[in-house]
């Protein structure tokens, strides 16, 4: 709520002038969308690979023991390593996702390039850095679940997928809310992938708004003031997703 | 799951997911210790084709990256010890303190988890500034020696202690260092593990916070290094790709040692 003069010092007080300037910008607008869209793509895709890699691992098959380990790799690295392994493999032509992607018979995708994949690019990276919270977090839910369960369900006849569909996933239904909820929230706040991969373009198209606060104030033009009132929009945003989870746990242990 | 031609699906489909899930890593590896050119290009990049150490020697020379480590390890020493340090003392008195309304002391910390620090970035950059520390390793990590979610897991198990042996010690004459030190930290070992291995690889792996404070190559943390190196290396990929293995043997070693404590720090709460 203060101005900021060209050396980015605090220049008085001016009321709501910038939000009132943030609010009436396009730019803003269109941030937030995409800030939306890949939270929910982070969200979603995090969710689909934990459970398609937990499912499996929680048969306890003999010799899956080791897919366990596997996990764990995504978190042995930084996020900012992470990033840059990526941005290596998803460099234009030469990267592998183009050599395999040329290898399949389609075109160099454009990864990090075209604006139309971008974002989905940076969710791919997103959601692989979380391999490991998403995998732990869901096993120990299943591993969980009394098996007396299932033994019903067999002698029943259930298969695997009505099985999945009809036991499985709402006897883990608290976990998988909180792995929603805590990774929205992660996504809200998610810098260094897109920082590393993209730093917000091509043309804007994987600009969130945490890049947004970084590039108003650290981006060249040190407009602290802008920063600041897109900081307090991320702030709002993340306390009621934090509300949210505290409603959720507060109800999950009503129910035991 | 008794037949096996399932069993042979599920292995099938679980050794893939499992290929799919290290590539990222051995394309780096792989490039890192090929002979120029580091990436070729085709389908060869999916095999260790050749063997050399140039690439190693190159990152060694474009970056400080020696330097950007000791800054690093400097920096998870003391961001971790002051955090572990105040969080220990800071649950013991809001569990053993005799307070009259510890809950409220613990809300009011609490409530600092609701705000992500990427809200608090430009607050906190101009204190730095203001204080004359910007570009130092102290600014690094001065922001982060106090942590509610360490107090917060420290105060749980805490709670848990029995009261018989606190009573016991006091019986003994033990006085609260005393107390604290020799009987309650080691009792709960595993939990203080936890949170000072989370904290530990927090620390490691800053990258936005440390972007911001510091600007030349010798005050870098060694995340925002090997970017700067990864970018600045854009005709020689391959000492951009040795940085990155380079950078991430620390971790990789504390995840193997630590994977325990790591599981039981993310499970913590989530799942009862």
């Amino acid at each position: 709520m203060q101005s900021t003069n060209l050396f980015g010092q605090p220049n008085g007080f001016v009321g709501s002038d910038n939000f009132a300037a943030m609010f009436s910008d396009p730019d803003f607008w269109r941030t937030l969308g995409i800030t939306v869209l890949f939270m929910l793509g982070s969200v979603a895709g995090k969710v689909i690979v934990g459970l398609a890699i937990a499912l499996p691992v929680s048969q306890r098959v003999r010799g899956t023991g080791v897919f366990r380990a596997s996990v764990l790799i995504p978190m042995a690295v930084s996020t900012a390593v992470a990033g840059l392994a990526f941005r290596a493999l998803m460099t234009p032509s030469t990267g592998l996702f183009d050599v395999i992607a040329r290898a399949l018979g389609g075109d160099n995708v454009g990864w990090l390039t075209s604006t139309n994949v971008s974002l989905l690019s940076v969710i791919i990276v997103d959601v692989w850095t979380a391999i490991g919270f998403t995998v732990l977090l869901l096993l120990a839910a299943l591993d969980s679940i009394d098996k007396q369960v299932f033994e019903a369900a067999d002698v029943d006849g259930a298969r695997f997928w009505r099985r999945t569909f009809s036991i499985t996933l709402p006897l883990i239904t608290p976990t998988l809310f909180f792995v929603v909820v805590t990774q929205s929230i992660q996504a809200l706040r998610e810098f260094t992938i897109i920082n590393v991969l993209t730093a917000g373009g091509p043309a804007d198209s994987t600009r969130t708004l945490v890049i947004d606060i970084y590039q108003a104030a650290f981006g060249g033009t040190a407009d602290y003031g802008a920063s600041s009132a897109r900081s307090i929009i991320l702030l709002v945003l993340i306390l009621a997703l934090t509300a949210i989870q505290f409603g959720v746990l507060e109800r999950r242990v009503n129910y035991r | 799951m008794k037949k096996p031609v399932a069993h042979i699906a599920l292995f099938a489909y679980l050794a893939v997911v499992a290929l799919v899930i290290i590539l990222p890593l051995v394309y780096v590896l792989f490039g890192s210790i090929r002979p120029t050119p580091a990436i070729t290009g085709t389908l060869w990049d999916l095999l260790p084709t050749g063997f050399t150490w140039d690439h190693f020697a190159s990152a060694f020379n474009r970056a400080p990256i020696l330097r950007q480590m000791l800054n690093s390890a400097i920096v998870v020493v003391a961001q971790t010890g002051l955090q572990v340090l105040t969080s220990v003392l800071a649950a013991y008195a809001i569990v053993f303190g005799n307070f009259r309304r510890p809950g409220l002391i613990l809300g009011a910390y609490l409530v600092t988890m609701m705000i992500p620090n990427e809200a608090t970035v430009v607050a906190n950059y101009l204190t730095i500034r203001q204080l004359g520390l910007f570009d130092t390793i102290v600014a690094v990590f001065m922001p982060f020696v106090a942590s509610a979610y360490s107090i917060f897991l420290l105060r749980q198990t805490f709670l848990g202690f029995p009261t018989e042996i606190k009573e016991a010690a006091t019986v003994d004459g033990a006085g609260p260092m005393r107390f604290l030190f020799r009987f309650l930290l080691p009792l709960t070992r595993p939990t203080v593990m936890t949170v000072t291995l989370v904290s530990a690889i927090a620390a490691w792996n800053g990258y936005l916070w440390p972007l911001l404070v510091t600007e030349s190559p010798t005050a870098r943390t060694v995340q925002v290094g090997v970017k700067a190196l990864f970018d600045e290396a854009d005709t020689d990929f391959g000492a951009g790709l040795a940085g990155l293995i380079v950078v991430s043997i620390p971790t990789i070693i504390l995840v193997i040692v630590g994977q325990k404590f790591l599981a039981r720090g993310l499970t913590e709460g989530a799942v009862k």
